[in-house]
């Protein structure tokens, strides 16, 4: 079984800080704006020595520590880091993982007998492979951080890409993507087994029929759930959207028309990895992207970084079509 | 059919690039397409005719002269288009960068378009000379007082009027379009020549 690799895929745009209406910037313009010496022509400039500075500053923005979270519990600091000029890649590992408490060691088959312990102010950490896609031509990049089942740094990754950004008075916003094959391989692959129906904003009457306890409660939020049942996806929407979203009479939820409620869908695939959609949001599913066990290095749980790149290289090839920036290919 | 003649083929070739962007993708609606290309020149022909306006031989002469001389700047400014995405593919041999082929690549796909505009133009033009030319044969038709030959006089005018205004409007909504992408690629060569 072991440890399963997992992949975050964003797509993001940076644009200047504390300007109203600000436009996305063109990565181009970013990067020799900011890059470029005083005596040296920005349009001019190499391409390959620009992204080296950018790299340079990022590896700099650690001071060769480990960059932690706010409540001290996760830190990351860099690996190595390549980059690809002619393609607008960089990517490589960031080491990253557990810290801010006390860790015993134990061998797995004795677990009496104590064999170390790691301190509050070591790290435990593994590594992350990380890739970010910056256009020079566009204003929409990729950026993909790796995980592990139970264990990511992405938010921390994430945090520290987008200071970096803000020293250089820039703001960064990303959204996270899924490419379409995947999303359609899940959704063939997976049954919806929950729907939930979210309600909030009752009203004080609502709130005090449903219990006296809720009427001063104005963030009062009803969940209901609906499982014990599995269907395919296609049958579910055939059927599940026909009139109504729900029969019952549910008045009293202020619940009378589908409009009045979120309604989440939650969908599990063979193996019990579980995605949810919301019905009112075009049913836009965003499953969580599980890396093949083949791209791990051998006799370990950490990725290759070759067989990783690669791998990564052909999803960010079917991104950048699918978000419109490659064109059609030619005869 | 004889394969050497191309222009079912330039015609749908013209039309759907009419609905593409220059990532070579389609991104207008068929709708939209025919509302513009054929729905349009068929109002402007109806009102036309609805106001009795004919075209007469003189002014058929004028208006052959003129479709004529667009029609042989078409066929000179084919050849503009195919050196000016040479111009670009040789950006390759120094450039590997991925913005440069990505370019390319866009750039080949808007000249194929535009040649496409193009040839269809030059197809529309001598559609209309053609159907200008028949303006001078209204004096063949038999003058007689008969009614019904007089019926089927009046539905060949209209017919021939019809025809006229829809493929002139479709040509002049097609010189617009070739106007505009021209207009995008004398901007590009100047950026060109910037680099």
């Amino acid at each position: 079984m072991g440890h399963q690799l997992k992949l975050d895929i964003y797509c993001f745009s940076i644009r200047v800080r504390r300007e109203r209406d600000a436009e996305h910037r063109i990565f181009g313009d970013f990067f020799r704006e900011n890059y470029s010496r005083d005596d040296e022509n920005p349009l001019q400039i190499n391409k390959e020595v620009l992204i080296k500075r950018f790299i340079g500053g990022f590896i700099d923005s650690f001071h060769e520590q480990f960059v932690l979270n706010r409540e001290e519990t996760k830190g990351i600091a860099t690996g190595f880091l390549k980059s690809y000029p002619s393609k607008n890649i960089i990517d490589g590992l960031i080491n990253g993982g557990l810290t801010g408490i006390d860790q015993d060691v134990y061998d797995r088959k004795n677990s009496i007998q104590r064999e170390d312990i790691i301190e509050k102010d070591k790290i435990t950490a593994l590594p992350y492979y990380f890739k970010i896609w910056t256009p020079f031509d566009g204003t929409v990049g990729v950026l993909m951080i790796q995980s592990y089942t139970n264990m990511g740094v992405n938010t921390l990754i994430f945090q520290q890409l987008a200071k970096y950004f803000v020293d250089k008075n820039h703001t960064i916003e990303k959204y996270k993507y899924v490419p379409e094959d995947y999303k359609e391989r899940f959704i063939k692959k997976s049954v919806i087994y929950k729907v939930s129906l979210i309600k909030q904003g009752l009203s004080n009457k609502a709130r005090e029929n449903l219990n006296p306890v809720f009427t001063e409660k104005e963030n009062l939020k009803v969940r209901i759930e609906i499982t014990g049942f599995e269907e395919t996806p296609e049958r579910f929407w055939k059927l599940f959207r026909k009139k109504k979203i729900i029969n019952s009479d549910l008045t009293a939820l202020e619940m009378e028309d589908d409009d009045d409620f979120e309604t989440i869908a939650t969908y599990k695939d063979e193996f019990g990895h579980q995605s949810s959609v919301r019905i009112s949001k075009d049913k836009n599913i965003l499953p969580t992207y599980f890396l093949d066990n083949s791209l791990k290095k051998e006799g370990v749980e950490y990725p290759d970084y070759n067989l990783i790149r690669k791998h990564t290289n052909s999803i960010l090839k079917k991104v950048k079509k699918e978000i419109g920036y490659t064109p059609e290919d030619v005869d | 059919m004889w394969t050497k003649i191309k222009i079912f083929e330039i015609r749908k070739d013209a039309l759907e690039s009419l609905r593409k962007d220059y990532n070579g993708r389609i991104v207008k609606n068929k709708r939209i397409v025919f509302s513009y290309y054929y729905m349009f020149p068929f109002i402007i022909s109806i009102t036309f005719l609805s106001i009795g306006v004919s075209i007469n031989s003189d002014i058929a002469n004028y208006f052959i002269t003129g479709i004529s001389i667009f029609a042989g700047l078409f066929f000179n400014l084919l050849l503009v288009v195919a050196d000016k995405l040479n111009v670009r593919k040789r950006l390759l041999d120094s450039d590997s960068n991925e913005e440069t082929k990505n370019y390319v690549i866009r750039y080949r796909h808007f000249s194929e378009q535009l040649i496409s505009q193009i040839s269809y133009g030059i197809v529309i033009s001598i559609g209309l000379i053609i159907l200008m030319f028949f303006t001078h044969f209204k004096s063949l038709l038999p003058q007689t007082d008969m009614c019904y030959v007089k019926i089927i006089n009046k539905i060949l005018e209209y017919t021939l009027n019809g025809l006229i205004f829809f493929n002139g409007t479709q040509f002049i909504i097609m010189l617009f379009v070739i106007l505009s992408s021209m207009y995008v690629m004398l901007l590009d060569d100047l950026k060109i020549k910037n680099k």
